[in-house]
């Protein structure tokens, strides 16, 4: 099998600092883990069956609660929390293949699940979905945006010391 | 590898895992220049010690290399034990990639800033909206926690506010053609000029934004916005020694004029450049950077440039081409035997090499994504001295930060 292939291997890996980092004895690999802010997946179900339209097994499935943060022509930048655990990271997304060409507005909800297909003769597929849920802007958030433009406009720019 | 013949003084080896102050030139003008794989934030020593910051791209949670780099400066013999001051903070624009760890190191630093220099109106008009769109984009959300990126630039804002008002920093405003520091160091005139945002495209920036907010603000889908469009660049000058800062300017884009505005009134040669937005693709002007032939290239990576974010391999074989390209993380590139390779290191990114660092540690690798915080890549940076004549006297690499060569082997094989 291809994985048990690769995991066999011999790792030749020259020392790059000497003299080494200091690092726990008896973790081959240190991730960069931020405290676990909150528990990903308590509010609903997570819909595992979304990967019914998997072409193939799927399997090492994972599902992503994530925030838009910044939304450009053609990506879009997330942050997003990992199921269960609540570990977070960046994620960047294609508007095109995850949002259908229709790119999502800042501050949405997502939902994303990922998976790989194993389709046979050794090919892995990397998949993922994505479900939108688009930010709405309560009566409250939308009367401070208002009275904020309406001082904006009664305002003289700042100016540094030395602008004439 | 880098070769004899070129001007780029090889660097150290084995490859410390952070710089030190030792790393730099005495008397010389020196940049040392952070980028953990998700932005930047740099530090210049100025040949007479005078010490700055600009930009500063992690909110620190245990470990903030530009406070520990300070800290070992603080510490030189030179300084005689004296707390260290801070002869300016800069911030070039209000992205959180780079603003993020400024709010932190301004409160530690709290009455011992001398210039304060960020892009106009930042305090008022531009930035407040842009905190206005994060505020009701990010926050009081259900289901997800609030980001601290909200709170960071707020924190920045209200701390450049007392440096200036309560301590008596000089607020200068970062801007195309402002004199930002002048005077003599060493014999030989110095000058920090800002080289970036033009005038127009900060007007251009502001009424971009409220359009975006009366777009939010409509329930409409608002326009794109991007900070990087506005965003400062800085040109430091000692004798014949330039080094440019970029910032995340980019070309001309839309209304945005980027670099098209600005470029004509920066001289050359320069000998360092930190470049443009992670080198990306649109912030590359390929005249600006014939005419200025920098020695040095110093690239910092975008989300550790997964999936298709800066840099990508193409733009580093271009810039290698005339440049010693120094990236100061690794760059995640899926395994290709036409992309640029690291002189120093080996890749860690080969097929099988370790799964878990090819995942991230996650499940699959179905998502370009990088956890947030974290250690690892902290001390990942890049340190150059140049001497009043722009010879380059020092060049060191630390943590993964590496030297990147076309495939083709412009610089010879390692």
């Amino acid at each position: 099998m291809e994985c048990s292939e690769f995991i066999s291997r011999f790792r030749h890996r020259p020392l790059r600092h000497q003299p080494r980092p200091l690092r726990p004895l008896g973790l081959g690999t240190r991730l960069d883990i931020r405290p676990m802010r909150f528990a990903v997946g308590l509010e609903r179900p997570i819909h595992w069956e979304r990967l019914a339209d998997a072409r193939s097994a799927p399997s090492r499935v994972a599902f992503y609660l994530g925030r838009v943060k910044e939304v450009d022509e053609r990506e879009v930048l997330a942050l997003v929390w990992e199921y269960p655990s609540g570990r977070e990271s960046l994620a960047s997304l294609l508007v095109r293949v995850d949002f259908k060409g229709e790119p999502p507005v800042p501050g949405s909800l997502l939902r994303i699940w990922t998976w790989v297909e194993l389709p046979g003769r050794g090919a892995r597929r990397q998949r993922r979905k994505v479900e939108v849920e688009p930010l709405r802007l309560s009566e409250a958030a939308q009367e401070e945006l208002d009275s904020f433009l309406a001082s904006l406009e009664a305002e003289e720019p700042e100016r540094s010391e030395d602008d004439p | 590898m880098i070769p004899d013949g070129t001007r780029v003084p090889k660097p150290p080896q084995p490859i410390p895992e952070r710089i030190l102050p030792s790393h730099l030139a005495p008397q010389s003008l020196s940049v040392v220049v952070f980028g953990p794989g998700h932005g930047e934030a740099i530090v210049v020593v100025l040949p007479d010690g005078t010490v700055g910051v600009v930009d500063g791209c992690r909110e620190p949670t245990v470990l903030d290399p530009v406070r520990e780099f300070l800290e070992e400066l603080s510490r030189e013999p030179g300084r005689q034990g004296q707390p260290l001051r801070l002869g300016f903070v800069c911030m070039t624009h209000p992205h959180e990639d780079h603003y993020r760890g400024l709010g932190r190191l301004l409160e530690a630093f709290r009455g011992r800033v001398e210039r304060v220099w960020r892009t106009p109106d930042v305090g008022d008009r531009y930035v407040r909206s842009w905190l206005q769109f994060l505020k009701h984009t990010q926050k009081d959300r259900r289901l997800t926690p609030e980001p601290d990126d909200v709170e960071g630039l707020a924190r920045i804002m209200a701390e450049m506010r007392l440096a200036t008002q309560e301590h008596g920093a000089k607020f200068l405003q970062l801007q195309h053609r402002m004199q930002l520091m002048e005077g003599v160091m060493e014999g030989h005139p110095i000058r920090i000029l800002g080289c970036g945002p033009a005038s127009r495209d900060l007007d251009t920036a502001q009424i971009t934004l409220l359009g975006v907010l009366k777009g939010l603000k409509r329930g409409r889908k608002p326009g794109h916005f991007d900070p990087n469009a506005a965003s400062g660049a800085l040109l430091i000058e000692w004798g014949q020694a330039r080094v440019l800062l970029a910032g995340d300017l980019l070309c001309r884009k839309g209304s945005f004029q980027g670099w098209e505005e600005v470029c004509d009134d920066i001289p050359g040669p320069v000998q360092v450049i930190k470049a443009a937005h992670h080198a990306s693709l649109g912030a590359h002007h390929d005249a600006l950077w014939t005419r200025l032939q920098p020695t040095l290239a110093i690239v910092t990576p975008f989300l550790h440039a997964k999936g298709r974010q800066p840099p990508r391999p193409k733009q580093i074989t271009r810039l290698s081409r005339d440049s010693v390209v120094a990236i100061t993380s690794e760059p995640r590139w899926r395994r290709a035997s036409t992309h640029p390779r690291p002189v120093f290191g080996t890749s860690r990114m080969r097929r099988g090499a370790d799964p878990q660092v090819t995942t991230g540690g996650f499940a699959n690798n179905a998502m370009s994504q990088v956890p947030t915080g974290g250690e690892a890549d902290a001390r990942n940076a890049v340190a150059v001295s140049l001497d009043a004549t722009g010879k380059l006297l020092r060049f060191v690499l630390a943590g993964r930060a590496d030297v990147y060569e076309p495939s083709a082997g412009t610089y010879g094989t390692p």
